[in-house]
Order: C-alpha cells, then sequence, then structure tokens
C-alpha cells in the first residue's frame, strides 16, 4: 500500500501535467483565434462549400479547446480538494 | 505573384499553423497526468478528478480532429481555386495513438446550409423578409433574449436564420460564460454535476422550442456547464446545433433572471 507521501507526490505530479497541458491548450486557443482571423480576412464573402466547412471546423475546434480548459480547471479542484484531506 | 497565387499563400499559411501541435502536446501532458492519478486511485474511491480529466482529454482529441478537418477543408478549398500543390501536414493528435482515427466532424455540405439546419431545428421553414442580420454573436444574443422575452417565436427564428454561419457558430462562445453565470445565479452556486438534473428541467424550454435539436446536444451542454465528462453520441453533431441550442438556453435563462445579454460582450 502506498504512503502519503507517494500519494502526495503522485497527485502535484499530476497537478504539474496538468498545468502544462492547460498552458499547451490556452496557446493553442490563442494560435487558432489568430488563425480564424487570418482566414477571415482573407476568405471574407467566399461561399465555396470548403471554406464554410473549414470555418465551421474551427469554431468547432475553438469551442473544443474551451470545454478541454474548463474540464481540466474542475480536475484540478478535485485533486486539490482530495489533496487537502491527506 | 498574382492575386488568386497570394490569396493562397496566406491560406496555406494560416493552415499549416494550425495548433495540431499545441494540441498534441496538451494531450500528452495530460495523458500523463491521468496515469498518475489513476495510481493513486487505486488507492480512494475519491475520483478526484479522474472523470474531469477524461472529459478534457476527449475535447482535446476533438479539437484535433476538428482542426485536421480545418486542413483538409482548406487544401480542397486550395485545389478548387487551381492551387493545388502540397498538402498541408495533418500528423495525428491523439497522445497515445500514433494511427489517425477517422474523421468525427462532418462538414457542412453546402452554402446555406446555416440556414437550412435552423430551419430542421426550429421545424419552420425559412421565408422571405426576414431581419437585418445581427452583425455578431453578441448582438444575435441580445436580439434572441429580446425575443425570448416577449414570447416571439417567429422573429427569434428568423434572426438566427438569417445570420451568416460564422455569427450564429460564435453563439457558442458568446453564450458559454452567459450560462454559466445565469446557471449559477439560478442554482445559488456554481453548476456541479450534482445539479445536472435540475438544469435539465430549466432547458425543458430549449427543445420546446428547437423541436428538431437531436436529445443528446442538450446533455451535451449541460455537462459543459457542469462541467462533467459529455455523454458519448452514435453520431457526430451538427456544427449548428450546440451553437443554436447554448444560445436560446442562455436567453431562456436570462429571461428568467430578468436580465440581458451583456451589449459589451463581458459575457463572453
Amino acid at each position: 500500500m502506498a504512503s502519503v507521501a507517494e500519494l502526495k507526490s503522485a497527485i502535484n505530479a499530476a497537478l504539474q501535467q496538468i498545468s502544462e497541458g492547460q498552458t499547451a491548450v490556452r496557446a493553442a486557443g490563442e494560435k487558432l483565434g489568430e488563425a480564424q482571423q487570418t482566414l477571415t480576412g482573407a476568405l471574407a464573402g467566399s461561399g465555396h462549400d470548403a471554406v464554410i466547412a473549414a470555418q465551421a471546423a474551427l469554431a468547432q475546434a475553438a469551442q473544443e479547446l474551451a470545454d478541454c480548459l474548463a474540464a481540466t480547471l474542475a480536475a484540478v479542484e478535485q485533486a486539490e480538494q482530495y489533496l487537502s484531506t491527506l | 505573384m498574382s492575386i488568386v497565387e497570394e490569396l493562397g499563400s496566406r491560406v496555406r499559411a494560416a493552415a499549416d499553423e494550425l495548433p495540431v501541435g499545441l494540441v498534441r502536446q496538451a494531450l500528452l501532458h495530460l495523458s500523463k497526468a491521468a496515469e498518475r492519478l489513476q495510481w493513486v486511485r487505486q488507492e480512494s474511491v475519491n475520483p478526484m478528478g479522474v472523470p474531469e480529466l477524461s472529459g478534457a482529454t476527449e475535447h482535446g482529441e476533438a479539437a484535433g480532429y476538428a482542426l485536421r478537418v480545418a486542413q483538409e477543408q482548406l487544401a480542397a478549398y486550395l485545389a478548387a481555386i487551381g492551387l493545388a500543390g502540397r498538402q498541408p501536414a495533418a500528423p495525428s493528435v491523439r497522445a497515445d495513438h500514433p494511427v489517425e482515427p477517422a474523421v468525427r466532424v462532418p462538414p457542412p455540405p453546402v452554402p446555406g446550409w446555416w440556414s437550412e439546419r435552423v430551419a430542421a431545428l426550429t421545424g419552420r421553414p425559412a421565408s422571405d423578409g426576414g431581419p437585418s442580420p445581427a452583425r455578431d454573436a453578441q448582438e444575435l444574443l441580445q436580439r434572441m433574449t429580446a425575443h425570448l422575452r416577449t414570447g416571439n417565436r417567429t422573429r427569434l427564428y428568423a434572426e438566427l436564420r438569417a445570420v451568416d454561419p460564422d455569427v450564429g457558430l460564435g453563439l457558442s462562445a458568446v453564450s458559454t460564460p452567459a450560462l454559466r453565470r445565469a446557471t449559477e445565479q439560478v442554482l445559488g452556486h456554481p453548476p456541479r454535476p450534482a445539479d445536472l438534473s435540475r438544469l435539465r428541467g430549466l432547458a425543458a424550454g430549449v427543445r420546446e422550442l428547437l423541436p428538431g435539436l437531436p436529445a443528446d446536444v442538450v446533455d451535451t451542454l449541460l455537462s459543459r456547464v457542469c462541467r462533467t465528462p459529455p455523454p458519448r453520441s452514435a453520431q457526430p453533431p451538427h456544427p449548428a446545433d450546440q451553437a443554436v441550442a447554448a444560445g436560446v438556453f442562455a436567453g431562456l435563462l436570462l429571461v428568467r433572471l430578468d436580465q440581458e445579454a451583456d451589449p459589451d460582450g463581458a459575457d463572453a
């Protein structure tokens, strides 16, 4: 059976990984926003099927990234709560 | 360089710079975190964030698939305007599976797809003489809330049908923070998994207003609000569904709270 110190260490390591994941997700969201702006400017007025589909997919990606980040925040909250009880 | 070539160059650069690598990097970190938490969980019945982390991974993977779809569509567009060249790199984004799985986000098929989808969701066919379209998603949410307040379904549906797809899809982004804030006010605390049942009751009006909405869309929306893993769907969601459902639910809650959608976009 693992000791309390080992459990705490593992949770802290997990929290560190989540934090680095959050940094990457935020950076991805920023880059995605820049790409959306560039494409909106370049392709304004285009009614081409592929352009509409690409823009829809990018909007979907942005939403998924926002949801991903929100879920990591909830995971951190839960993990920290458990950590405080050890 | 011709104007078309310059346009192609900008589109290709934007496609190549989509953050596929960053998403893959994020998934690797989340995968390592999940491994560690799973190990700890063997020692405790406390879920300690494992379900939420699983949900985060699913969203991250879905984001990666959507980016891949966008890259493919942009490559198709370049080919259509005679600029087919190298395909943008589209490596796998899953942390644990190097082979790209099937694409999950379906591209909308035809121009006019947004208004057609809204007509399918609302059960009201498109008609002539609609309002001047809202310029952005925040304005659209404001107009929707106003029509929900007066109970004018016809104008609510017309506002939704009238906008460009990018404005309509933006409803997701502006509605999510408004939803979290409004549900917190209604519940008296930040929404949590235990509130799902009560929120389903509050969302009954969404199904009534959008009779064509697939059943699992509201559950997915509520899981986002409560930050729980979304239900698994047999079919990939249509991109318009979540946006429209989120906007209608946010509007209904704002009406219930006798509030307006923030005109300055502070909700977003």
